[in-house]
């Protein structure tokens, strides 16, 4: 070759490289070193010695340190991309991934085990709800509204029953009141509504 | 589309496309990385920095799309040269049928296919000659 790779234009190019290359795994950075000289090597081989031009032109090319070692790992995006497509073929930088929408879109293990665990809860006697409610809040694919709905659709059924069993105490007590009375019981739910004698003064 | 937001775009594209020049060049016979920038540096805009053309064949020598060599070089040390492998012909084959897909695709919407750019023409026009 005409020119010397010795050049203080490449020799400082090299070494800037060298630099920008250190968190490269060891091997690849000495690989891609010697590659950009043997580049150069080329690029220069039909230059006339002291041609400075040439040799600055030649470094201008190649581009910026920092831009070449960042190429080597590509930037995390993209290559997760190729990575999730698999070989022999990656997808291109302008195919997205699908959208995720509609049911069962944000769901895994952990989701499927929050709805059986609710679903299931009442039959457990609440262990069940418990487990549910507590996958709904360990999931990282709900947002915080659907960890809510989920924690009140496991809770219902428990409030049900706290609910019914309150009303069959009361229930109880206003039917041995009013049997007393020779009068038809009210039915459960509105034993509110009967009316408390003497109650409005 | 802001101005900004547009020259972006350039970039992606880019990125998206030149490893599958790359690979369609070492299609016809195996090169080596100076050879391949003289090759791609004939398509303007798709190599900005020479340099970063080593980084991409490693990648694809990692991923298994192209094999290397050393050979003896008529003018100074050994050359590192680049062979497709199977799955990189494959690779490319399923690139170019999605390339010419998207391509088409694009050129429909656009109106820049067959049929010519000669809309765009006319519509820069219709809207330079609106007073407002």
């Amino acid at each position: 070759m005409a020119v010397d790779l010795d050049h203080p234009a490449i020799s400082g190019y090299l070494a800037r490289l060298e630099a920008a290359a250190a968190g490269l795994p060891p091997g690849r950075r000495e690989e891609l070193v010697a590659e950009i000289r043997g580049h150069l090597g080329d690029a220069l081989a039909t230059a006339v010695d002291g041609d400075d031009a040439a040799v600055l032109a030649a470094v201008d090319r190649l581009g910026d340190p920092a831009e070449i070692v960042a190429a080597e790992g590509g930037t995390q995006h993209y290559q997760a991309q190729r990575d999730a497509a698999g070989p022999p073929y990656r997808a291109a930088a302008w195919q997205f991934p699908p959208a995720q929408t509609g049911l069962g879109a944000g769901w895994g293990a952990v989701e499927l085990a929050a709805v059986i665990g609710l679903a299931v809860g009442v039959l457990t006697g609440g262990i069940g709800i418990v487990v549910g409610i507590s996958c709904a809040w360990i999931s990282d694919r709900w947002t915080s509204r659907e960890k809510l709905l989920a924690t009140v659709l496991g809770l219902l059924p428990a409030l049900a029953l706290v609910l019914g069993g309150l009303t069959f105490v009361v229930g109880g007590a206003v039917r041995s009141d009013v049997k007393s009375g020779s009068v038809q019981p009210a039915p459960a739910p509105v034993e509110s509504a009967v009316p408390v004698p003497g109650g409005t003064p | 589309m802001e101005p900004g937001e547009a020259r972006q775009v350039l970039p992606q594209l880019r990125r998206g496309a030149l490893e599958y020049c790359v690979i369609a060049l070492l299609c016809e016979r195996p090169r080596y990385g100076f050879d391949l920038v003289r090759e791609l540096s004939e398509a303007e805009g798709l190599l900005t920095s020479e340099g970063t053309i080593y980084p991409l064949l490693s990648r694809l020598r990692k991923e298994g799309l192209v094999t290397t060599s050393w050979r003896e070089s008529d003018s100074g040390p050994p050359r590192r040269y680049y062979a497709l492998t199977t799955d990189g012909r494959a690779a490319l084959e399923r690139f170019v049928q999605d390339w010419t897909r998207f391509r088409d695709g694009v050129d429909r919407v656009l109106g820049t296919g067959a049929a010519g750019p000669d809309r765009w023409a006319v519509a820069e026009k219709t809207t330079k000659e609106e007073p407002h």
